[in-house]
């Protein structure tokens, strides 16, 4: 099994690079490809400013 | 029939005449051997008793040099081989020749004969299985069954014996009586002779490629043949690499299913907040609608979070909404935006509807901790105040949820190789055994 593995060894290590983001991505609950957070700059919500973080005119402002 | 002197029919001698030319031929075989074809002339004769019978002169035109000089000694499994016959065939019904070396264990009755057809090379050695029955598909094909392996048919010929050189225990010139039979399972082959009575006898074969040929017989490369790509038993280059390839995918893919196995027993999924709310205009300020400010929850994290947004009253009407989940501890906000729109009716009496009730978003990797949701609703009131009410839509937020995406993406890249190299066996083989230069499968 080895000296076969020795034949495929860069196919080997590529699906273990794989295997292991994806391991990492299920236990962070990280979605690889992208998801629905539209704040990517990791802002902060400001307790005492205007409050409303963006997006369209009738929004609430607080 | 040429008369012998003594010195030659004593059976411990290793030479013998020829009958025609006087040519001297070596024998390795001394007990086995009784047929013999001289290299010089090409007689083919029988030794019997004290006597010579010539059998047939072969046609110089035919005539061939083997490639692997009479005599070459070779080591295979741990097995001492002698190169003691070599003939060349010819397919009966077709200008298509080949090559036959048999390789003899001196002292013993076991021979394996190596077979080169347009420089490509194939081991055969008579199969230890001579129970092996073949079947008729309901397509028509015929398969032979050897040890549950199934052969598919895809050659019958008979040939006739066009030359040979050295000494043989049987007479090869009654082997044009044979129908062969081959059943293929790329690389390896099947073999079936039969004689007009039935009697058959089974033969494995797998190619052999000139580097293992070289290996076994320390042959002068230049002395092997050319290859002809069009025409070869050969398997691609990728058949070593096959099986350990089919392995580690099969126990990647094993190694996924057991991951997600342990982390659905680890990070359950689990819904941490669901409520329904009422979109109120905002009378007070500019804004369209009243901000929501929900009820603090937990989420253990790391974790993936999943938004459902369902407005199930919802008619030719939209909400469109922006949800803030915001970390009660450090103020970190995790925004995401979202329309619902619905649109329904009847044209030329056909119902008609447009849009969804139900919206979903996934925020991924968010951290332990408590959280709240600021919800910042708009919506059409104009429609509210010809239904009576104003649009409600309830949120459920549910964390680790199982993350299909990744999943699917990562069983693709683990699958996408073995696909193309699939893809890559099929039309080798395809275009190897189906060439029509090679013969086509018999329609019976």
């Amino acid at each position: 099994m080895l000296q076969g593995l020795s034949k495929i060894i860069y196919y080997a290590i590529c699906l273990t690079v794989v295997l292991g983001i994806y391991t990492w991505g299920s236990i962070s609950g990280t979605k690889l490809f992208g998801d629905d957070n539209k704040n990517n700059d990791g802002h902060t919500f400001n307790s005492s400013g205007s409050g409303h973080l963006g997006g369209h005119g009738y929004y609430f402002h607080k | 029939m040429a008369a012998l002197g003594n010195e030659i029919i004593n059976n411990s001698s290793t030479t013998i005449h020829c009958p025609a030319c006087k040519e001297d031929i070596n024998v390795v075989e001394t007990q086995k051997s009784i047929y013999f074809s001289c290299s010089a002339c090409g007689t083919f004769f029988e030794r019997v008793d004290f006597s010579l019978n010539t059998l047939r002169k072969f046609k110089e035109e035919d005539r061939c040099e083997p490639t692997i000089p009479l005599g070459t000694t070779g080591i295979i499994d741990g097995y001492n081989y002698t190169l003691t016959g070599f003939i060349r065939k010819k397919q009966t019904d077709d200008d298509i020749y080949w090559n036959e070396y048999t390789f003899a264990t001196p002292g013993d009755s076991w021979y394996i004969i190596f077979a080169e057809y347009d420089g490509n090379w194939m081991m055969i050695w008579r199969s230890e299985n001579q129970n092996i029955h073949v079947e008729q598909s309901i397509s028509g094909e015929y398969y032979a069954i050897d040890t549950g392996k199934r052969h598919l048919l895809y050659l019958v010929y008979k040939y006739n014996i066009i030359d040979a050189v050295g000494e043989f225990d049987w007479n090869i010139l009654k082997d044009e009586e044979l129908t062969t039979y081959e059943y293929a399972t790329p690389p390896s082959l099947l073999i079936n002779e039969e004689r007009d009575d039935n009697e058959a006898n089974w033969f494995n074969a797998c190619y052999v490629s000139p580097k293992q040929l070289i290996d076994y017989f320390k042959i002068d490369p230049a002395r092997l043949p050319k290859k002809n790509a069009f025409f070869s038993f050969n398997p691609s280059k990728f058949y070593p690499k096959w099986k350990p390839f089919m392995y580690f995918t099969g126990i990647t893919i094993m190694l996924l299913i057991l991951i997600n196995a342990f982390i659905a027993v680890m990070k359950p999924e689990k819904e941490v907040f669901n409520n329904t709310f009422e979109c109120q205009p905002d009378t007070i300020s500019n804004n369209n609608s009243k901000a929501i400010i929900s009820p603090a929850f937990q989420i253990t994290g790391s974790a993936p979070v999943y938004f459902t947004i369902r407005a199930n009253g919802l008619s030719n009407s939209w909400i469109q909404m922006q949800i803030e989940l915001i970390n009660d501890s450090n103020g970190k906000v995790y925004e995401i935006e979202k329309t619902i729109e619905y649109y329904d009716g009847y044209d030329d009496g056909e119902h008609w509807e447009e849009g969804e009730k139900k919206q979903t978003a996934l925020l991924s990797n968010i951290p332990s901790g408590t959280y709240h949701l600021n919800i910042y609703p708009a919506t059409e009131y104009s429609k509210s105040t010809e239904t009576g009410s104003n649009p409600v839509f309830s949120l459920s937020v549910k964390q680790n949820v199982f993350l299909s995406l990744n999943f699917f993406i990562t069983l693709t890249l683990i699958l996408i190789y073995p696909c193309i190299q699939l893809v890559r066996k099929y039309l080798y083989e395809n275009s190897k055994w189906f060439d029509k230069e090679y013969g086509s499968l018999p329609k019976n």
